[in-house]
Protein backbone atom coordinates (compact mmCIF):
# COMPACT_ATOMS: atom_id res chain seq x y z
CA UNK A 1 0.00 0.00 0.00
CA UNK A 2 1.29 3.45 -0.91
CA UNK A 3 2.63 5.58 1.93
CA UNK A 4 0.27 8.27 3.24
CA UNK A 5 1.82 11.73 3.48
CA UNK A 6 1.24 13.75 6.67
CA UNK A 7 0.30 17.01 4.95
CA UNK A 8 -1.13 20.07 6.71
CA UNK A 9 -4.88 20.30 5.95
CA UNK A 10 -4.81 24.12 5.99
CA UNK A 11 -2.17 24.11 3.26
CA UNK A 12 -4.34 21.93 1.05
CA UNK A 13 -7.28 24.32 1.47
CA UNK A 14 -5.04 27.31 0.77
CA UNK A 15 -3.54 25.69 -2.34
CA UNK A 16 -6.95 24.94 -3.81
CA UNK A 17 -8.43 28.36 -3.11
CA UNK A 18 -5.36 30.31 -4.21
CA UNK A 19 -5.38 28.21 -7.39
CA UNK A 20 -9.01 29.22 -8.01
CA UNK A 21 -9.94 25.52 -8.15
CA UNK A 22 -13.03 23.80 -6.80
CA UNK A 23 -13.39 20.63 -4.75
CA UNK A 24 -15.07 19.02 -7.76
CA UNK A 25 -12.10 19.80 -10.02
CA UNK A 26 -9.67 18.39 -7.46
CA UNK A 27 -11.82 15.28 -7.12
CA UNK A 28 -11.95 14.74 -10.86
CA UNK A 29 -8.21 15.19 -11.24
CA UNK A 30 -7.35 12.75 -8.46
CA UNK A 31 -10.07 10.28 -9.37
CA UNK A 32 -11.48 10.51 -5.87
CA UNK A 33 -14.96 11.46 -4.65
CA UNK A 34 -15.53 15.02 -3.41
CA UNK A 35 -15.78 13.65 0.13
CA UNK A 36 -12.20 12.38 0.00
CA UNK A 37 -10.88 15.83 -0.94
CA UNK A 38 -12.87 17.31 1.93
CA UNK A 39 -11.52 14.62 4.28
CA UNK A 40 -7.93 15.51 3.29
CA UNK A 41 -8.69 19.19 3.79
CA UNK A 42 -10.18 18.51 7.22
CA UNK A 43 -7.33 16.23 8.34
CA UNK A 44 -9.60 13.19 8.56
CA UNK A 45 -7.52 11.34 5.95
CA UNK A 46 -4.20 11.73 4.15
CA UNK A 47 -3.31 11.50 0.45
CA UNK A 48 -0.52 9.47 -1.13
CA UNK A 49 2.34 11.20 -2.90
CA UNK A 50 0.86 10.33 -6.27
CA UNK A 51 -2.44 11.95 -5.25
CA UNK A 52 -0.56 15.02 -4.02
CA UNK A 53 1.11 15.31 -7.42
CA UNK A 54 -2.28 15.32 -9.09
CA UNK A 55 -3.50 18.02 -6.72
CA UNK A 56 -0.37 20.03 -7.54
CA UNK A 57 -1.14 19.59 -11.26
CA UNK A 58 -4.68 20.85 -10.77
CA UNK A 59 -3.79 23.80 -8.54
CA UNK A 60 -0.73 24.77 -10.62
CA UNK A 61 1.41 24.76 -7.49
CA UNK A 62 4.75 23.11 -6.75
CA UNK A 63 4.21 19.78 -5.01
CA UNK A 64 6.79 20.90 -2.42
CA UNK A 65 4.47 23.70 -1.34
CA UNK A 66 1.81 21.10 -0.49
CA UNK A 67 4.33 19.57 1.93
CA UNK A 68 4.80 22.79 3.93
CA UNK A 69 3.48 22.78 7.48
CA UNK A 70 2.05 26.31 7.40
CA UNK A 71 0.09 28.33 4.88
CA UNK A 72 2.33 30.57 2.75
CA UNK A 73 1.72 34.31 2.94
CA UNK A 74 1.07 35.13 -0.69
CA UNK A 75 -1.52 37.61 -1.99
CA UNK A 76 -4.77 36.15 -3.23
CA UNK A 77 -5.37 35.98 -6.99
CA UNK A 78 -6.67 39.20 -8.56
CA UNK A 79 -10.42 39.72 -9.05
CA UNK A 80 -12.01 37.82 -11.91
CA UNK A 81 -13.72 40.32 -14.22
CA UNK A 82 -14.91 37.72 -16.71
CA UNK A 83 -18.19 37.01 -14.98
CA UNK A 84 -20.99 39.60 -14.99
CA UNK A 85 -22.05 38.41 -11.55
CA UNK A 86 -18.53 38.71 -10.14
CA UNK A 87 -18.34 34.95 -9.62
CA UNK A 88 -15.50 32.60 -10.40
CA UNK A 89 -15.08 31.49 -14.01
CA UNK A 90 -13.40 28.25 -15.10
CA UNK A 91 -9.65 28.34 -15.53
CA UNK A 92 -7.35 25.66 -16.95
CA UNK A 93 -4.63 24.15 -14.83
CA UNK A 94 -2.05 25.62 -17.24
CA UNK A 95 -3.50 29.08 -16.61
CA UNK A 96 -3.37 28.48 -12.85
CA UNK A 97 0.25 27.41 -13.11
CA UNK A 98 1.20 30.42 -15.22
CA UNK A 99 -0.59 32.76 -12.80
CA UNK A 100 1.61 31.31 -10.06
CA UNK A 101 4.69 31.62 -12.27
CA UNK A 102 3.89 35.31 -12.76
CA UNK A 103 3.82 35.72 -8.96
CA UNK A 104 7.01 33.68 -8.69
CA UNK A 105 8.89 35.83 -11.20
CA UNK A 106 7.54 38.96 -9.55
CA UNK A 107 8.91 37.76 -6.18
CA UNK A 108 12.25 36.83 -7.75
CA UNK A 109 12.61 40.30 -9.30
CA UNK A 110 11.65 41.86 -5.98
CA UNK A 111 14.60 40.06 -4.45
CA UNK A 112 17.33 40.95 -6.95
CA UNK A 113 16.34 44.40 -8.27
CA UNK A 114 17.47 43.94 -11.87
CA UNK A 115 14.27 45.21 -13.52
CA UNK A 116 13.37 48.85 -14.34
CA UNK A 117 11.58 50.59 -11.47
CA UNK A 118 7.84 51.03 -12.06
CA UNK A 119 7.08 54.38 -13.68
CA UNK A 120 3.32 54.18 -14.20
CA UNK A 121 1.79 57.49 -15.25
CA UNK A 122 -0.41 59.26 -12.71
CA UNK A 123 -3.69 60.49 -14.14
CA UNK A 124 -4.79 63.74 -12.45
CA UNK A 125 -8.56 64.38 -12.43
CA UNK A 126 -9.71 65.96 -15.65
CA UNK A 127 -6.71 64.86 -17.68
CA UNK A 128 -7.15 62.68 -20.75
CA UNK A 129 -5.95 59.31 -19.51
CA UNK A 130 -5.13 57.98 -22.98
CA UNK A 131 -3.00 61.02 -23.76
CA UNK A 132 -1.11 60.66 -20.49
CA UNK A 133 -0.57 56.92 -21.02
CA UNK A 134 0.50 57.35 -24.61
CA UNK A 135 2.95 60.07 -23.55
CA UNK A 136 4.38 57.82 -20.85
CA UNK A 137 4.73 54.92 -23.28
CA UNK A 138 6.70 57.19 -25.60
CA UNK A 139 5.25 55.77 -28.81
CA UNK A 140 4.64 58.39 -31.47
CA UNK A 141 1.97 58.14 -34.16
CA UNK A 142 4.69 58.26 -36.82
CA UNK A 143 6.40 55.25 -35.26
CA UNK A 144 3.13 53.35 -35.00
CA UNK A 145 2.23 53.94 -38.62
CA UNK A 146 5.70 52.79 -39.70
CA UNK A 147 5.44 49.34 -38.11
CA UNK A 148 5.58 46.85 -40.93
CA UNK A 149 3.79 43.95 -39.27
CA UNK A 150 1.51 43.14 -36.33
CA UNK A 151 4.41 41.21 -34.77
CA UNK A 152 6.59 44.31 -34.91
CA UNK A 153 3.75 46.36 -33.42
CA UNK A 154 3.25 43.90 -30.56
CA UNK A 155 6.97 43.85 -29.80
CA UNK A 156 7.06 47.66 -29.77
CA UNK A 157 4.06 48.01 -27.42
CA UNK A 158 5.52 45.29 -25.20
CA UNK A 159 8.87 47.06 -25.05
CA UNK A 160 7.08 50.32 -24.22
CA UNK A 161 5.37 48.66 -21.25
CA UNK A 162 8.74 47.23 -20.23
CA UNK A 163 10.17 50.76 -20.14
CA UNK A 164 7.42 51.65 -17.65
CA UNK A 165 8.75 48.88 -15.42
CA UNK A 166 5.94 46.44 -16.21
CA UNK A 167 6.80 42.78 -16.56
CA UNK A 168 5.00 41.46 -19.66
CA UNK A 169 4.58 37.69 -19.88
CA UNK A 170 2.79 35.54 -22.41
CA UNK A 171 1.95 31.86 -22.64
CA UNK A 172 -0.23 29.84 -24.96
CA UNK A 173 -3.19 28.95 -22.75
CA UNK A 174 -5.93 26.51 -23.74
CA UNK A 175 -8.46 28.91 -22.18
CA UNK A 176 -10.50 30.56 -24.92
CA UNK A 177 -12.13 32.79 -22.31
CA UNK A 178 -9.03 34.16 -20.62
CA UNK A 179 -7.21 36.76 -22.66
CA UNK A 180 -5.10 38.41 -20.03
CA UNK A 181 -4.46 39.24 -16.42
CA UNK A 182 -2.60 41.77 -14.37
CA UNK A 183 -0.98 41.72 -10.96
CA UNK A 184 -0.13 44.88 -9.02
CA UNK A 185 3.44 45.55 -7.87
CA UNK A 186 4.29 43.90 -4.57
CA UNK A 187 7.29 43.63 -2.23
CA UNK A 188 9.63 45.36 -4.67
CA UNK A 189 8.50 43.14 -7.56
CA UNK A 190 7.19 44.86 -10.69
CA UNK A 191 3.57 45.10 -11.82
CA UNK A 192 2.75 42.26 -14.21
CA UNK A 193 0.74 42.02 -17.41
CA UNK A 194 0.08 38.57 -18.82
CA UNK A 195 -1.44 37.89 -22.25
CA UNK A 196 -2.71 34.65 -23.73
CA UNK A 197 -0.33 33.73 -26.55
CA UNK A 198 -3.09 31.55 -27.99
CA UNK A 199 -4.87 34.71 -29.15
CA UNK A 200 -4.41 36.41 -32.49
CA UNK A 201 -1.72 39.05 -32.25
CA UNK A 202 -4.09 42.04 -32.66
CA UNK A 203 -6.18 40.74 -29.79
CA UNK A 204 -3.04 40.39 -27.69
CA UNK A 205 -2.13 44.00 -28.39
CA UNK A 206 -5.52 45.18 -27.17
CA UNK A 207 -5.24 42.96 -24.08
CA UNK A 208 -1.78 44.34 -23.36
CA UNK A 209 -3.14 47.88 -23.16
CA UNK A 210 -6.36 46.79 -21.44
CA UNK A 211 -4.26 45.27 -18.65
CA UNK A 212 -2.12 48.40 -18.52
CA UNK A 213 -5.41 50.16 -17.87
CA UNK A 214 -5.92 48.02 -14.77
CA UNK A 215 -2.61 49.29 -13.42
CA UNK A 216 -3.12 52.92 -14.34
CA UNK A 217 -6.84 53.38 -13.69
CA UNK A 218 -7.75 50.81 -11.09
CA UNK A 219 -4.42 50.19 -9.32
CA UNK A 220 -5.28 46.54 -8.87
CA UNK A 221 -5.00 43.48 -11.00
CA UNK A 222 -7.63 41.49 -12.78
CA UNK A 223 -8.36 38.33 -14.72
CA UNK A 224 -9.89 39.44 -17.98
CA UNK A 225 -11.56 38.63 -21.26
CA UNK A 226 -12.00 42.24 -22.45
CA UNK A 227 -14.78 41.67 -25.01
CA UNK A 228 -16.57 38.95 -23.01
CA UNK A 229 -19.39 41.25 -21.96
CA UNK A 230 -19.60 42.94 -25.34
CA UNK A 231 -18.80 46.42 -26.61
CA UNK A 232 -21.79 47.91 -24.82
CA UNK A 233 -20.09 47.38 -21.47
CA UNK A 234 -20.78 50.30 -19.20
CA UNK A 235 -18.06 52.93 -19.49
CA UNK A 236 -18.10 53.29 -15.73
CA UNK A 237 -17.16 49.67 -14.98
CA UNK A 238 -13.51 48.74 -14.51
CA UNK A 239 -13.51 46.59 -17.65
CA UNK A 240 -15.31 49.27 -19.64
CA UNK A 241 -12.81 51.93 -18.56
CA UNK A 242 -9.87 49.69 -19.38
CA UNK A 243 -11.34 48.90 -22.81
CA UNK A 244 -11.86 52.58 -23.55
CA UNK A 245 -8.33 53.39 -22.50
CA UNK A 246 -6.86 50.57 -24.61
CA UNK A 247 -8.84 51.70 -27.65
CA UNK A 248 -7.90 55.33 -27.20
CA UNK A 249 -4.20 54.56 -26.78
CA UNK A 250 -4.12 52.30 -29.83
CA UNK A 251 -6.20 54.62 -32.01
CA UNK A 252 -5.80 58.26 -30.90
CA UNK A 253 -9.02 60.19 -31.46
CA UNK A 254 -7.63 63.30 -33.08
CA UNK A 255 -5.62 61.33 -35.60
CA UNK A 256 -8.53 59.01 -36.38
CA UNK A 257 -10.88 61.94 -37.02
CA UNK A 258 -8.39 63.35 -39.53
CA UNK A 259 -8.35 60.20 -41.67
CA UNK A 260 -10.37 60.49 -44.92
CA UNK A 261 -11.85 57.02 -44.41
CA UNK A 262 -13.31 58.07 -41.06
CA UNK A 263 -15.70 60.67 -42.40
CA UNK A 264 -16.45 58.44 -45.35
CA UNK A 265 -17.48 55.43 -43.26
CA UNK A 266 -19.48 57.50 -40.78
CA UNK A 267 -21.83 58.38 -43.64
CA UNK A 268 -21.54 55.12 -45.58
CA UNK A 269 -24.78 53.07 -45.57
CA UNK A 270 -23.30 49.94 -47.15
CA UNK A 271 -22.05 47.52 -44.49
CA UNK A 272 -19.57 45.78 -46.77
CA UNK A 273 -17.94 49.08 -47.67
CA UNK A 274 -17.77 50.12 -44.01
CA UNK A 275 -16.11 46.82 -43.14
CA UNK A 276 -13.59 47.35 -45.95
CA UNK A 277 -12.79 50.85 -44.70
CA UNK A 278 -12.44 49.58 -41.13
CA UNK A 279 -9.98 46.97 -42.34
CA UNK A 280 -7.97 49.65 -44.10
CA UNK A 281 -7.84 51.82 -40.98
CA UNK A 282 -7.10 48.81 -38.81
CA UNK A 283 -4.09 47.93 -40.94
CA UNK A 284 -2.84 51.47 -40.59
CA UNK A 285 -2.92 51.44 -36.77
CA UNK A 286 -2.08 47.73 -36.55
CA UNK A 287 -5.34 46.93 -34.75
CA UNK A 288 -8.46 44.99 -35.71
CA UNK A 289 -11.37 46.60 -37.56
CA UNK A 290 -13.41 45.93 -34.43
CA UNK A 291 -11.24 48.27 -32.38
CA UNK A 292 -11.53 51.02 -35.01
CA UNK A 293 -15.35 50.67 -35.06
CA UNK A 294 -15.39 50.74 -31.26
CA UNK A 295 -13.33 53.95 -31.35
CA UNK A 296 -15.53 55.55 -33.99
CA UNK A 297 -18.54 54.91 -31.78
CA UNK A 298 -16.68 56.09 -28.70
CA UNK A 299 -15.90 59.36 -30.47
CA UNK A 300 -19.60 59.82 -31.23
CA UNK A 301 -19.14 59.55 -35.01
CA UNK A 302 -21.90 56.93 -35.44
CA UNK A 303 -25.15 56.36 -33.62
CA UNK A 304 -25.63 53.64 -31.01
CA UNK A 305 -28.05 51.87 -33.32
CA UNK A 306 -25.68 51.91 -36.31
CA UNK A 307 -22.81 50.74 -34.12
CA UNK A 308 -24.82 47.88 -32.63
CA UNK A 309 -26.16 46.79 -36.02
CA UNK A 310 -22.73 46.38 -37.57
CA UNK A 311 -20.88 44.96 -34.56
CA UNK A 312 -22.00 41.32 -35.00
CA UNK A 313 -20.75 41.37 -38.59
CA UNK A 314 -17.24 42.26 -37.52
CA UNK A 315 -15.48 38.98 -37.04
CA UNK A 316 -13.81 38.79 -33.68
CA UNK A 317 -10.07 38.19 -33.85
CA UNK A 318 -9.31 34.60 -34.75
CA UNK A 319 -7.88 32.33 -32.12
CA UNK A 320 -4.78 30.38 -32.87
CA UNK A 321 -5.15 26.64 -32.83
CA UNK A 322 -5.33 25.63 -29.21
CA UNK A 323 -2.47 23.53 -27.92
CA UNK A 324 -3.13 19.82 -27.69
CA UNK A 325 0.03 19.29 -25.73
CA UNK A 326 2.14 21.83 -23.96
CA UNK A 327 4.86 23.46 -26.00
CA UNK A 328 7.57 21.88 -23.87
CA UNK A 329 6.29 18.47 -24.84
CA UNK A 330 6.40 19.26 -28.55
CA UNK A 331 9.59 18.20 -30.20
CA UNK A 332 11.78 20.63 -32.05
CA UNK A 333 11.07 23.80 -30.08
CA UNK A 334 14.08 24.65 -27.93
CA UNK A 335 13.07 25.82 -24.48
CA UNK A 336 15.36 28.83 -24.60
CA UNK A 337 13.63 30.05 -27.76
CA UNK A 338 10.22 29.68 -26.13
CA UNK A 339 11.61 31.59 -23.16
CA UNK A 340 12.51 34.59 -25.31
CA UNK A 341 8.93 35.15 -26.48
CA UNK A 342 7.32 34.24 -23.16
CA UNK A 343 9.40 36.29 -20.82
CA UNK A 344 10.79 39.09 -22.99
CA UNK A 345 14.25 40.60 -23.15
CA UNK A 346 13.92 42.80 -20.05
CA UNK A 347 13.26 39.88 -17.72
CA UNK A 348 15.77 37.52 -19.30
CA UNK A 349 18.44 40.22 -19.43
CA UNK A 350 17.76 41.13 -15.81
CA UNK A 351 17.98 37.57 -14.57
CA UNK A 352 21.18 36.93 -16.53
CA UNK A 353 22.64 40.08 -14.98
CA UNK A 354 21.66 38.78 -11.54
CA UNK A 355 23.45 35.52 -12.34
CA UNK A 356 26.58 37.39 -13.43
CA UNK A 357 26.56 39.31 -10.17
CA UNK A 358 26.09 36.13 -8.16
CA UNK A 359 22.81 37.50 -6.78
CA UNK A 360 20.91 34.37 -7.85
CA UNK A 361 21.81 30.71 -8.06
CA UNK A 362 21.49 29.28 -11.59
CA UNK A 363 19.06 26.58 -10.48
CA UNK A 364 16.56 29.17 -9.24
CA UNK A 365 16.54 30.82 -12.65
CA UNK A 366 16.26 27.48 -14.43
CA UNK A 367 13.26 26.50 -12.30
CA UNK A 368 11.52 29.85 -12.58
CA UNK A 369 11.81 29.87 -16.39
CA UNK A 370 11.32 26.11 -16.80
CA UNK A 371 14.65 25.73 -18.58
CA UNK A 372 17.24 22.97 -18.78
CA UNK A 373 20.84 23.14 -17.58
CA UNK A 374 22.25 24.01 -21.00
CA UNK A 375 19.66 26.67 -21.82
CA UNK A 376 21.23 29.52 -19.83
CA UNK A 377 24.40 29.32 -21.93
CA UNK A 378 22.30 29.45 -25.09
CA UNK A 379 20.35 32.45 -23.82
CA UNK A 380 23.58 34.19 -22.90
CA UNK A 381 24.98 33.50 -26.36
CA UNK A 382 21.77 34.73 -28.00
CA UNK A 383 22.21 37.96 -26.02
CA UNK A 384 18.80 39.07 -24.74
CA UNK A 385 20.55 41.96 -22.95
CA UNK B 1 38.07 5.47 3.17
CA UNK B 2 36.81 3.59 6.22
CA UNK B 3 36.51 -0.07 5.17
CA UNK B 4 33.20 -0.62 6.96
CA UNK B 5 31.47 2.58 5.87
CA UNK B 6 30.13 3.24 2.40
CA UNK B 7 29.92 6.91 1.51
CA UNK B 8 26.92 7.54 -0.74
CA UNK B 9 26.76 10.87 -2.54
CA UNK B 10 23.28 12.39 -2.89
CA UNK B 11 23.69 14.96 -5.62
CA UNK B 12 21.54 18.06 -6.08
CA UNK B 13 20.63 19.68 -9.41
CA UNK B 14 22.96 22.60 -8.65
CA UNK B 15 25.98 20.27 -8.65
CA UNK B 16 24.96 18.51 -11.83
CA UNK B 17 24.45 21.94 -13.42
CA UNK B 18 27.89 22.99 -12.17
CA UNK B 19 29.33 19.82 -13.71
CA UNK B 20 27.66 20.66 -17.02
CA UNK B 21 28.96 24.22 -17.02
CA UNK B 22 32.48 23.27 -15.95
CA UNK B 23 33.07 19.96 -17.70
CA UNK B 24 30.29 19.82 -20.28
CA UNK B 25 32.50 19.68 -23.35
CA UNK B 26 33.18 15.99 -23.01
CA UNK B 27 33.83 15.72 -26.71
CA UNK B 28 36.95 17.82 -26.33
CA UNK B 29 38.49 14.81 -24.56
CA UNK B 30 40.61 16.95 -22.32
CA UNK B 31 42.23 14.63 -19.83
CA UNK B 32 40.75 16.22 -16.75
CA UNK B 33 37.26 16.51 -18.18
CA UNK B 34 37.34 12.84 -19.15
CA UNK B 35 38.47 11.82 -15.68
CA UNK B 36 35.54 13.69 -14.10
CA UNK B 37 33.02 11.84 -16.26
CA UNK B 38 34.83 8.55 -15.65
CA UNK B 39 34.54 9.18 -11.91
CA UNK B 40 30.81 9.85 -12.20
CA UNK B 41 30.42 6.65 -14.22
CA UNK B 42 32.34 4.68 -11.59
CA UNK B 43 30.37 6.11 -8.64
CA UNK B 44 27.12 5.35 -10.45
CA UNK B 45 28.24 1.78 -11.22
CA UNK B 46 29.19 1.28 -7.56
CA UNK B 47 25.77 2.65 -6.50
CA UNK B 48 27.56 5.38 -4.54
CA UNK B 49 25.97 8.24 -6.44
CA UNK B 50 22.23 8.78 -6.05
CA UNK B 51 19.74 11.57 -6.59
CA UNK B 52 15.99 12.08 -6.14
CA UNK B 53 13.63 11.79 -9.07
CA UNK B 54 13.15 15.57 -9.20
CA UNK B 55 16.83 16.03 -10.06
CA UNK B 56 16.40 13.71 -13.03
CA UNK B 57 13.48 15.84 -14.28
CA UNK B 58 15.51 19.02 -13.97
CA UNK B 59 18.72 17.87 -15.62
CA UNK B 60 17.10 16.11 -18.55
CA UNK B 61 15.22 19.19 -19.75
CA UNK B 62 17.95 20.00 -22.24
CA UNK B 63 19.87 17.69 -24.50
CA UNK B 64 23.31 18.43 -23.08
CA UNK B 65 26.09 16.23 -21.71
CA UNK B 66 24.68 15.96 -18.19
CA UNK B 67 21.19 15.29 -19.53
CA UNK B 68 22.47 12.45 -21.70
CA UNK B 69 24.52 11.10 -18.79
CA UNK B 70 21.39 11.07 -16.61
CA UNK B 71 19.42 9.24 -19.29
CA UNK B 72 22.15 6.63 -19.53
CA UNK B 73 22.33 6.18 -15.73
CA UNK B 74 18.68 6.00 -14.76
CA UNK B 75 19.48 3.71 -11.80
CA UNK B 76 21.08 6.70 -10.07
CA UNK B 77 17.68 8.34 -9.67
CA UNK B 78 15.37 7.24 -6.88
CA UNK B 79 11.61 6.70 -7.31
CA UNK B 80 9.14 9.59 -7.17
CA UNK B 81 8.00 10.48 -3.69
CA UNK B 82 10.58 8.39 -1.86
CA UNK B 83 11.13 9.83 1.66
CA UNK B 84 8.17 12.25 1.28
CA UNK B 85 7.31 12.01 4.98
CA UNK B 86 10.92 12.86 5.82
CA UNK B 87 10.68 15.89 3.49
CA UNK B 88 7.63 17.08 5.46
CA UNK B 89 9.75 16.95 8.61
CA UNK B 90 12.66 18.80 7.00
CA UNK B 91 10.34 21.56 5.81
CA UNK B 92 9.31 22.21 9.42
CA UNK B 93 12.86 23.46 10.10
CA UNK B 94 12.52 27.11 11.21
CA UNK B 95 13.80 29.57 8.64
CA UNK B 96 14.24 26.97 5.92
CA UNK B 97 14.46 28.42 2.42
CA UNK B 98 14.53 25.13 0.58
CA UNK B 99 11.08 25.68 -0.86
CA UNK B 100 9.81 28.87 -2.45
CA UNK B 101 6.11 29.15 -1.57
CA UNK B 102 5.41 31.00 -4.81
CA UNK B 103 6.86 28.23 -7.01
CA UNK B 104 4.54 26.95 -9.75
CA UNK B 105 4.07 23.33 -10.74
CA UNK B 106 7.16 22.16 -12.57
CA UNK B 107 9.50 24.41 -10.58
CA UNK B 108 9.90 22.02 -7.66
CA UNK B 109 13.17 22.31 -5.78
CA UNK B 110 15.00 19.04 -5.33
CA UNK B 111 16.85 20.38 -2.27
CA UNK B 112 14.69 18.95 0.56
CA UNK B 113 14.51 15.63 -1.29
CA UNK B 114 18.29 15.43 -1.51
CA UNK B 115 18.62 16.04 2.23
CA UNK B 116 15.88 13.48 2.94
CA UNK B 117 17.61 10.92 0.74
CA UNK B 118 20.95 11.39 2.50
CA UNK B 119 19.33 11.30 5.94
CA UNK B 120 17.38 8.19 4.97
CA UNK B 121 20.55 6.42 3.82
CA UNK B 122 22.38 7.29 7.04
CA UNK B 123 19.43 6.19 9.16
CA UNK B 124 19.18 2.73 7.59
CA UNK B 125 20.71 0.05 9.84
CA UNK B 126 23.60 -1.98 8.39
CA UNK B 127 22.94 -5.56 7.36
CA UNK B 128 25.14 -8.63 7.18
CA UNK B 129 25.93 -7.98 3.53
CA UNK B 130 25.65 -4.23 3.48
CA UNK B 131 27.98 -2.20 5.72
CA UNK B 132 26.98 1.00 7.42
CA UNK B 133 26.24 3.69 4.85
CA UNK B 134 26.54 7.46 5.18
CA UNK B 135 24.53 9.75 2.94
CA UNK B 136 26.42 12.89 1.90
CA UNK B 137 24.65 15.82 0.27
CA UNK B 138 26.46 17.34 -2.71
CA UNK B 139 25.26 20.81 -3.72
CA UNK B 140 26.58 24.24 -4.67
CA UNK B 141 24.17 26.51 -2.84
CA UNK B 142 25.24 28.24 0.33
CA UNK B 143 22.60 30.78 1.35
CA UNK B 144 21.17 30.97 4.87
CA UNK B 145 18.29 28.54 5.21
CA UNK B 146 19.46 26.77 2.05
CA UNK B 147 20.58 23.21 1.56
CA UNK B 148 24.06 23.46 3.13
CA UNK B 149 22.70 25.34 6.15
CA UNK B 150 19.90 22.85 6.78
CA UNK B 151 22.35 19.95 6.38
CA UNK B 152 24.57 21.51 9.03
CA UNK B 153 21.61 21.99 11.39
CA UNK B 154 20.44 18.40 10.93
CA UNK B 155 23.88 16.79 11.14
CA UNK B 156 23.99 15.69 7.51
CA UNK B 157 27.41 15.85 5.85
CA UNK B 158 27.58 18.33 2.96
CA UNK B 159 30.13 18.81 0.18
CA UNK B 160 30.23 20.75 -3.04
CA UNK B 161 30.97 19.06 -6.36
CA UNK B 162 34.68 19.90 -6.33
CA UNK B 163 35.02 18.57 -2.78
CA UNK B 164 33.37 15.35 -3.88
CA UNK B 165 35.91 15.02 -6.69
CA UNK B 166 38.85 15.58 -4.39
CA UNK B 167 37.42 13.26 -1.72
CA UNK B 168 37.33 10.57 -4.39
CA UNK B 169 40.98 11.16 -5.23
CA UNK B 170 40.61 13.49 -8.18
CA UNK B 171 42.43 16.72 -7.62
CA UNK B 172 42.75 19.54 -10.08
CA UNK B 173 46.56 19.50 -9.92
CA UNK B 174 46.95 15.73 -10.26
CA UNK B 175 44.30 15.52 -12.97
CA UNK B 176 45.94 18.25 -14.99
CA UNK B 177 49.22 16.39 -14.76
CA UNK B 178 47.86 13.07 -16.01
Amino acid sequence: MAELIPVAPTVLVWARKSGLATVAEAAERTGQPDETILDWEAGRAQPTYSQLERLADEYGVSVNVLLLSTTPRIPQPPPDFRSPSGGQEPMSRIARRELRRARHLQALLGEVHVFPSPALPAIPPGQDAAEAVRGALGVTIAEQLAWKSPERAFAAWRAALGRLGILVLQYRLPDSGLQGLSLPAINGGPPVVFVNQGDWINARMFTLLHELGHHVLAHEGGICDPWRLGPGLSGGSVEGRCNRLAGAVLVPGEHLRAQPETSQLAAEPDDAEVIRLLGSLGNRYRVSGQVVWYRIHDLGLVSDARFAALWPQLRPPRKKKRPIVEDEERKGIPRWKLASSRYGPELLGGLLTALDRGALEPTRVLRALNLGTGDLDRLQSAGPR
Amino acid sequence: MDAVVRRIYCVDTSSFAYCQRSFGQRSSRLTFYASVWDLLDRLADEERLLAPHLVHIEITKSNDEIGRWAQAHSAVFRPRGEHAARVVEILKEPGQRLVDPTAPRGAEEADPWVIALAAGISAAPPTLFDPRRIGIVVSEEARVGGIADICRRRGVEHLDFTEMLTTEGLSFSSAAAT
